[in-house]
């Protein structure tokens, strides 16, 4: 028979077990690879157009962008499938993040591609458009993984989209990409950091 | 309810860092140990001495590969291991009129 100590002791066991699943369950960290890499082919395209259209090459940005992002979704099939089972986390909360960011790269990759092509979204602005979508996507993983940082990475991201709508031209262009790396590139750094600390020995 | 024995309770899973170990892992999935010990809040020596009760146990197995040329080990709960802890909250549960369970 169960005495009332017993009950005591089993209640503060239970709490003392749902306290630890609730702290584990934000617990997320992968190698920040995703982040890096993305962020540096975006730059790398950024530049390149500034360079094709300074030699009046404007006809081949299309394409040139479609290799780099062609080459962002093949890193993501491959080397990042690959580095996904180094991930550190509670499986759904990798599952939900996973989701949020694939979707928001197909979305943008239709923005990007469908919005241009059609002549629906101008091209001077399409830069403002991907970096809104782009900001929800940090604005989830933050709430997601209770890293407050990287909520406010997401406003960052929609800020700098609300004034990438008013401006054109090399201002934009120096705008775009400072976002680019700081808040893509250094986060991705960060996330490396981080993720190195939590699988170190020490 | 009255037919609970006390004493089958798994002292193994008893202790409470061992518990906090087992819930963690159960959360988390596979995880470093400096992941488990953030989560725990566990020293150094004294989560090895329980995480190696746990592996002897058959609870958990530990992975241990290198990243960046330094040892990463990753520890994972066992079916074993997840079979005893859902048995071990079972029992808990057991212990306690329904109503408590639902609040």
């Amino acid at each position: 028979m169960t005495t009332e100590h017993d009950q005591k002791d089993a209640k503060e066991q239970l709490a003392f077990i749902r306290s630890i699943m609730d702290d584990s369950q934000k617990v997320l960290a992968d190698n920040g690879d995703g982040f890096i890499v993305w962020g540096i082919l975006i730059l790398l395209a950024g530049l390149s157009s500034h360079i094709f259209q300074a030699f009046n090459l404007q006809q081949f940005i299309g394409w040139m962008y479609l290799i780099f992002v062609g080459l962002g979704w093949i890193y993501m099939i491959t080397l990042h499938k690959k580095a996904e089972k180094y991930a550190i986390g509670n499986p759904m909360t990798k599952k939900i993040i996973e989701a949020i960011w694939t979707a928001v790269l197909i979305s943008m990759t239709i923005l990007g591609f469908v919005g241009a092509a059609s002549g629906t979204i101008d091209l001077e602005h399409l830069t403002a458009v991907l970096y809104t979508a782009l900001g929800t996507a940090y604005y989830l993983q933050g709430i997601i993984t209770g890293k407050a940082w990287v909520r406010n990475l997401g406003f960052g991201w929609w800020l700098g989209s609300v004034i990438l709508y008013f401006i054109s031209g090399p201002a934009a262009g120096i705008l775009a990409a400072a976002m680019m790396i700081g808040l893509q590139i250094v986060p991705g750094f960060i996330f490396n950091h981080q993720w190195k600390a939590q699988l170190s020995e020490d | 309810m009255n037919e609970f024995d006390y004493q089958q309770i798994d002292d193994l899973i008893h202790s409470r860092i061992r518990l906090a170990v087992m819930a963690a892992l159960t959360t988390m999935g596979p995880a470093s140990f400096s992941l488990i010990k953030t989560t725990v809040g566990a020293t150094d020596g004294n989560l090895s001495v329980h995480l190696r009760k746990l592996e002897e146990a058959d609870y958990l197995n530990v992975d241990k590969s290198f990243i960046d040329r330094k040892p990463v080990s990753i520890y994972k709960l066992t079916k074993k291991g997840i079979d005893a802890f859902n048995t071990y909250i079972l029992y808990l549960e057991h212990m306690l009129p329904s109503k408590e369970i639902e609040g």
